[in-house]
């Protein structure tokens, strides 16, 4: 009798339980804890959480003095970069003792350095030299390729010139993107960005080849930054021009150095045919990616006198950048 | 043992017993026994395969032999000898498991084969009988006959042309459910995992099979993949080592080869009891207890080890006791050598596979049939085959191909965009189930990549240099290897149908010169602005069918420019232009 | 073997029912053991670890040409371009693919120049010569033609030779018309590590498996496909044969005044037609790199007095840009900001002499003197001569100049 009485409160009291427990969780208010309602389906929806680069980007305090443009020629790469760099003040303006560098090289095809299609190996290796030389705590080499992210690293020799040359290597993979907030932007005001090399970074340096390019034109520092973006990035060609100047506006590096140790002059932006290179020998190192841009174009695409991509106007419109590199600081040098 | 007698510093359980044994040897041969080799065994081959498979990209590959288990898997090698008459690269390490078995029995199955250990991991982890439940499941039965029945289908197949073993060749199918179903599975959790621990920091990546890949891999069909080893594992509850007893060819035939092996094991009818206690761990259903089939026997040791008697060994060529019986069995006076039989049944040993002869007949006429039905399916002939069944750069030409392709489908787990894979029934038929095409929707054939070319076995997929594929130096004149042709469909293209610019098809061509060229045109656009439209059309003579404007033509669903198979220069079946090298 | 701590089992079970019950179902039954099955263990595992050992070294010794030869695409030179957008105009469909293959044709019958009738000592045979001109250099040297064509290029003769070994031996021998172009070139292209010999009017130097010679107005370029014997034998015969076969021609005087009066070798002249030193106004100057790798002397002829005059000071307000005067008892020389090298350009004659980025003023000062005494001392014939603008290859109109964006 005893055992059958305990036996029916103890079922009487799960099925309670249970009931409770149930409509508690469907119908309680949503601010209550463990509430699960959803009157009207707002709360089951994805929720983007997006990010922001630092204001200002990374560039640091601007100089009246300095030249804008440091403009180096000659064969010696490790010679020409810190030439081009101290130029613009030295690798010690831009670079302190426990700086984390993220170094951004255009590798964005699996071809060989010499077709020029890629940010050189060789300029990648003394940049991060430089960088470390000057105290970085950390040097970080990225990029968000076209091909295969480890194929074109191999292939252009960059993975090989990172990791000897002491930096951390990151490639995509399909945990690293997070969508970016870039305030002003057109068309990528909220994109999906390759986030996690950026994470603890506080200095970041563009490199970027010089390459003809079948629709904007050229392709060069500021078109480098399409890399750290992921997503449907084969739209952008809709309006490249636009997508370029919003790339402007969503990264401010610290510097960037234009590589023009070669120049593909034709079928870019793959190339793929030494007939397309030809020897630039010229590094670039500026706090304006549009000028070096500007100056790439009229001196080593050697389209002066061309009107120049739509995206520059776009670009300078949004007071970004000056195009009008002949009126800026330039500082030319013949190294070695 | 006393019970007093224990140190504090071991719990019960963990108190090491370092007696001899009572038969005087040391301690250690009872820990050393062969079947605790075996297990080291078992672990070492079952890693190593793992591990070739993580070793199978781009990055890491080196000079590893990453498709060393399908190499030497002898089945490979006699049934693509069949078909091709030829022994392709490596495949003679065959002869590493050939001449083990001739000596030994089937000791892969049971020392080597990573499937046969993944299937017994899996009985022996989900185990609820008791001894006597097992002692009845590891009885031989009439169903394991089918193994047979099934190579003999596909070697005559093989023998025709139409090479199918990769269906359930073990090996085969393991690389191809790694590949295809794991791998992918297993990534996704490690980055889940590592990501939201920040775990990344600490090398958890460095365990990721394919690393730098910015989207996860997928792969049409993975589910039925997933869904067979899910099958095939969870029949190791109903009936133990399923897979490796009822279906397996390779077991077949190295059951086959095994009649010949010199060792076996042998019954002591003399210590015998009949108990059948040497069934509750008998690996191949080999009968242990009465006549040992020999094709059957997986030589795992199980038996010696579960011998209360210890009338079992491993022997060299041990003769049959019938022949020197005296007395008679069923009235308890038998004896052997002078010694009391006690066991009551006299034979010890089944040398041949159990099929009778009828059934290898209807084995044989079934594979002559089946090479005819799937040859004669559309997919494989010269008209009608499917347009987006494009095989990788190097491939053989069609007819070939299928005498050559296992399905193991270590192409697809190189590629490094992922645009290799497993073909479905409607792209290859029944006969090209799994083996390796190209999806652009999903990746692209990277220009300068030759990575399934490297690891293909068979040779299904011939391994090219570089300058081969692209036609460079000493192949200027034969020219670049094409996979297909790319075609526009206007009808879609955003320059073409829609006033919008574009041209990311242009950008993306990676031939010098582009074979997408463009008609450039300013328009007025409806709303009255002026646009510039650079409008894309094919060059064939120079497009090589990479695929990488399909794949990144925003027009993604169903892309303006796609490739199919049309052009490829493995086939002059095949080709669409009159002027061009032709493949002699 | 013994149960010492498993829980015992009901006593109601015999032994052989305990078997079938299964109380422990990974125990074994068996009742000896045996050495042997440790022996073939021990062996087992010497087998395993030899396996995983192959299978670590044959990782670790990849195929050379894995991947195939990265360097093959490099190699080739294909053919003409189609479809190339010039200047950013609209593209014009090519003609498809009808120029891709076409092979590399030289464009007239081949004119050895100075080279004797075969170049290939013993175990070399010479191969089909072919030579380049300006229009079609590029498809010989793929991107270095620029190179050439800014330094008076005429023409390029080529010579393949091969020997009984396979090895080979490519003679490139350019002619730029001048000695200072040749010399410009061969400076130009050495590295700075390496030590050029200077003799019986030759500049040469040997680079591993390479030769590379300046001799009048030749530049030869002769690239060995490896080191041994045979081929630096070839290299050293290829070398003879251009000092027997080419002139050497006048000492150019930029040469001779540098080597006469500052002792500075040949190979480290270096000429800029245009742009020295990034100046605008910076014409037909010679200069020379001192092996301290930083102080460089330069000398720049014009036509006459008034307009070095006026050079001078265009030298001077430029290095000013970048500097600040350092006043040395009369004489205006500039201290640079960013290098701290002194710089200053005088007039002496109907020439501007130089010195620029000299890390010391005391050496500067020198080395200034000793230059502009040198080239005060020329023959007026020299001076003229020098003033001359010099041969230079047609490299197409000017572009026309616009602005603006598109």
């Amino acid at each position: 009798m005893n055992d059958d009485r305990r036996r029916f409160l103890k079922q009487a009291a799960t099925v309670a339980g249970v009931s409770l427990g149930a409509a508690y969780a469907s119908l309680a208010p949503k601010t209550w804890p463990l509430s699960l309602r959803d009157e009207d389906g707002e709360r089951g929806k994805p929720r983007l959480k997006s990010l922001r680069l630092p204001e200002g980007g990374y560039a640091v305090a601007a100089s009246n003095v300095l030249p804008l443009l440091g403009v180096a020629r000659g064969q010696n790469i490790d010679a020409m970069v810190k030439a081009a760099v101290d130029a613009i003040g030295g690798i010690s303006r831009f670079i302190r003792t426990g700086d984390v560098v993220l170094v951004k090289p255009n590798v964005a095809f699996e071809r060989a350095a010499p077709l020029g299609a890629t940010s050189s190996p060789e300029v990648v290796m003394a940049l991060v030299r430089l960088c470390r030389a000057a105290g970085a705590r950390e040097v970080r080499v990225a990029d968000n390729p076209i091909e295969s992210a480890e194929s074109c690293f191999q292939r252009s020799g960059v993975r090989k010139a990172a990791i000897d040359s002491g930096a951390e290597l990151y490639l995509p993979s399909p945990g690293d993107f997070h969508t970016l907030e870039t305030p002003g932007a057109t068309h990528i005001g909220k994109w999906p960005f390759f986030w996690r090399p950026f994470i603890g970074v506080n200095k970041v340096i563009g490199v970027a080849p010089v390459k003809d390019h079948n629709l904007c034109r050229a392709s060069m520092t500021t078109k480098n930054w399409y890399g750290l973006l992921g997503g449907r990035r084969n739209q952008f060609h809709q309006d490249i021009h636009g997508i370029i100047s919003d790339l402007a506006l969503m990264l401010k590096p610290t510097f960037v150095v234009l590589d023009g140790t070669r120049v593909l002059f034709r079928s870019g932006p793959t190339g793929g045919s030494l007939a397309d290179v030809k020897m630039g020998s010229t590094l670039v190192a500026s706090t304006d990616p549009l000028a070096a841009d500007a100056f790439g174009w009229d001196e080593l695409l050697e389209r002066k006198g061309e009107p120049l991509p739509a995206y520059f106007g776009k670009i300078q419109e949004r007071g970004i950048g000056n195009p009008a590199w002949r009126s800026v600081n330039v500082k030319e040098m013949q190294v070695g | 043992m006393n019970p007093n007698f224990s140190l504090p510093s071991f719990p019960a359980g963990l108190k090491p017993n370092l007696e001899p044994n009572k038969d005087g040897t040391p301690w250690y041969a009872r820990k050393l026994r062969i079947t605790s080799i075996r297990v080291v065994s078992q672990v070492f081959f079952f890693g190593l395969f793992v591990f070739l498979l993580w070793v199978t990209w781009m990055s890491r590959l080196g000079g590893y032999p990453a498709s060393l288990f399908l190499e030497m898997d002898p089945l490979v090698s006699f049934a693509t000898a069949l078909s091709t008459h030829t022994v392709y690269r490596h495949l003679w390490m065959g002869l590493f498991i050939l001449i083990p078995t001739l000596i030994l029995g089937r000791v892969f199955c049971n020392w080597i084969c990573p499937y046969g250990t993944l299937h017994q991991f899996m009985g022996w982890l989900f185990n609820i009988r008791n001894n006597k439940s097992r002692l009845d499941s590891n009885r031989y039965r009439a169903l394991f006959q089918t193994k047979h029945v099934i190579l003999v289908i596909f070697l005559v197949m093989a023998a025709f042309g139409s090479l199918q073993i990769g269906l359930l060749d073990p090996i085969c199918l393991l690389v191809r459910t790694f590949a295809v179903a794991i791998l992918p599975a297993a990534d996704a959790g490690i980055v889940e995992v590592s990501t939201r621990l920040g775990l990344q920091k600490f090398g958890l990546d460095a365990l990721v099979f394919k690393p730098a890949v910015h989207d996860s891999r997928v792969f049409g069909g993975a589910w039925l993949v997933g869904a067979l080893i899910m099958g095939l594992v969870g029949a190791n509850l109903v009936i133990p080592r399923f897979f490796c007893r009822v279906l397996c060819p390779l077991g077949a035939f190295l059951g086959w080869l095994s009649r010949f092996s010199l060792w076996r094991i042998d019954r002591d009818l003399t210590k015998c009891t009949d108990c059948n206690l040497c069934l509750k761990g008998c690996e191949g259903a080999a009968d242990p207890q009465a006549a040992l089939r020999k094709s059957e026997c997986f030589v795992c040791f199980n038996c010696i080890d579960d011998c209360p008697e210890d009338a079992l060994a491993f022997k060299l060529t041990p003769p049959t006791p019938a022949q020197f019986l005296v007395g008679k069995i069923k009235d308890g006076t038998a004896t052997l050598f002078g010694r009391k039989v006690i066991s009551k049944i006299p034979e010890t040993v089944i040398t041949n596979p159990d099929l009778p002869r009828r059934r290898w007949v209807f084995a044989g006429f079934a594979g002559l049939l089946a090479f005819p039905f799937v040859r004669y399916s559309k997919a494989v002939n010269k008209r009608g085959f499917d347009k987006k069944a494009i095989r990788p750069p190097g491939s053989v030409a069609e007819p070939e191909f299928l005498e050559r392709c296992i399905k193991c489908d270590q192409c697809i787990n190189v590629c490094p965009t992922n645009v290799l894979q497993p073909a479905t029934f409607k792209q290859a038929g029944i006969e090209g189930l799994w083996t390796p095409v190209m999806d652009f929707a999903v990746g692209f054939c990277q220009l300068n990549c030759t990575a399934c070319s490297e690891v293909c076995p068979t040779g299904a997929i011939q391994k090219i240099t570089v300058e081969q594929k692209l036609g460079l130096a000493a192949y200027a004149e034969k020219g670049p290897i094409r996979l297909g042709t790319a075609f526009f469909n206007q009808g879609r293209c955003l320059p073409w149908a829609m006033e919008t610019p574009c041209v990311v098809c242009e950008e993306v061509c990676p031939v010098t010169p582009k074979a997408i060229g463009t008609y450039d045109e300013t328009i007025t656009r409806w709303d009255g602005v002026s646009v510039t439209l650079n409008r894309p059309y094919m060059r064939p003579e120079l497009c090589i069918g990479c695929g990488i404007c399909e794949r990144e033509c925003p027009v993604v669903d169903d892309a303006a420019v796609y490739v199919t198979a049309i052009g490829e220069t493995r086939s002059n079946d095949r080709t669409l232009l009159l002027k061009g090298p032709k493949n002699v | 073997m013994a149960a010492p701590s498993a829980p015992a089992p009901p006593p109601a079970l015999d032994s052989r029912e305990k078997r079938v019950i299964n109380p422990r179902p990974h125990a074994h039954y068996r009742k000896t053991y045996s050495l042997t099955e440790v022996r073939i263990g021990g062996a087992v595992l010497l087998v395993l670890v030899a396996i995983a050992s192959w299978v670590a070294w044959r990782g670790a010794h990849p195929d050379p040409l894995l991947y195939g030869d990265p360097n093959a695409v490099l190699k080739i030179a294909p053919g003409g371009p189609v479809d190339v957008r010039e200047g950013g105009q609209a593209r014009v469909p090519g003609p498809g693919g009808a120029a891709a293959s076409n092979p590399i044709k030289p464009i007239k019958a081949v004119d050895r120049g100075p080279l004797p009738a075969s170049l290939a000592t013993t175990g070399f045979t010479e191969g089909q010569a072919s030579r380049f001109e300006a229009g079609n250099l590029y498809e010989k040297i793929n991107g270095r033609a620029d190179f050439f064509l800014s330094r008076g290029f005429k023409s390029m003769t080529f010579v393949p030779l091969t020997g009984a070994g396979g090895e080979t031996v490519d003679l490139e021998l350019y002619d730029l018309g001048s000695p200072e172009n040749a010399l410009s070139a061969f400076s130009a292209e050495k590295p700075p590590e390496e030590k050029a010999t200077s003799a019986a009017g030759s500049s040469w130097y040997r680079a591993r498996n390479a030769l590379f010679v300046a001799r009048g107005p030749f530049y030869g370029r002769a690239i060995g496909s490896d080191e041994s014997a045979p081929v630096l034998a070839q290299l050293e015969a290829v070398r003879a044969a251009l000092e027997a076969g080419v002139a050497s021609g006048d000492r150019p005087w930029a040469h001779a005044l540098f080597a006469d009066a500052l002792g500075i070798p040949p190979d480290r002249v270096t000429y800029q037609a245009e742009n020295a030193f990034s100046f605008a106004f910076g014409k037909n100057v010679f200069s020379a790199l001192l092996p301290d790798g930083e102080t460089e002397v330069f000398v720049m002829p014009l036509t006459s007095a008034k307009s070095a005059e006026s050079t001078a000071k265009q030298f001077e307000k430029a290095f000013l840009d970048y500097g600040d005067v350092l006043d040395r008892s009369g004489a205006k020389w500039v201290k640079d900001k960013y290098l701290s090298g002194y710089s200053r350009a005088i007039a002496a004659g109907t020439m501007v002499a130089g010195v620029k980025g000299a890390p010391k003023i005391e050496e500067a000062e020198a080395l200034l003197g000793k230059l502009s005494k040198a080239v005060s001392v020329l023959p007026a014939s020299v001076a003229e001569k020098a003033a001359a603008p010099g041969t230079r290859a047609a490299r197409g109109p000017e572009k026309a100049k616009g602005g603006g964006y598109e």
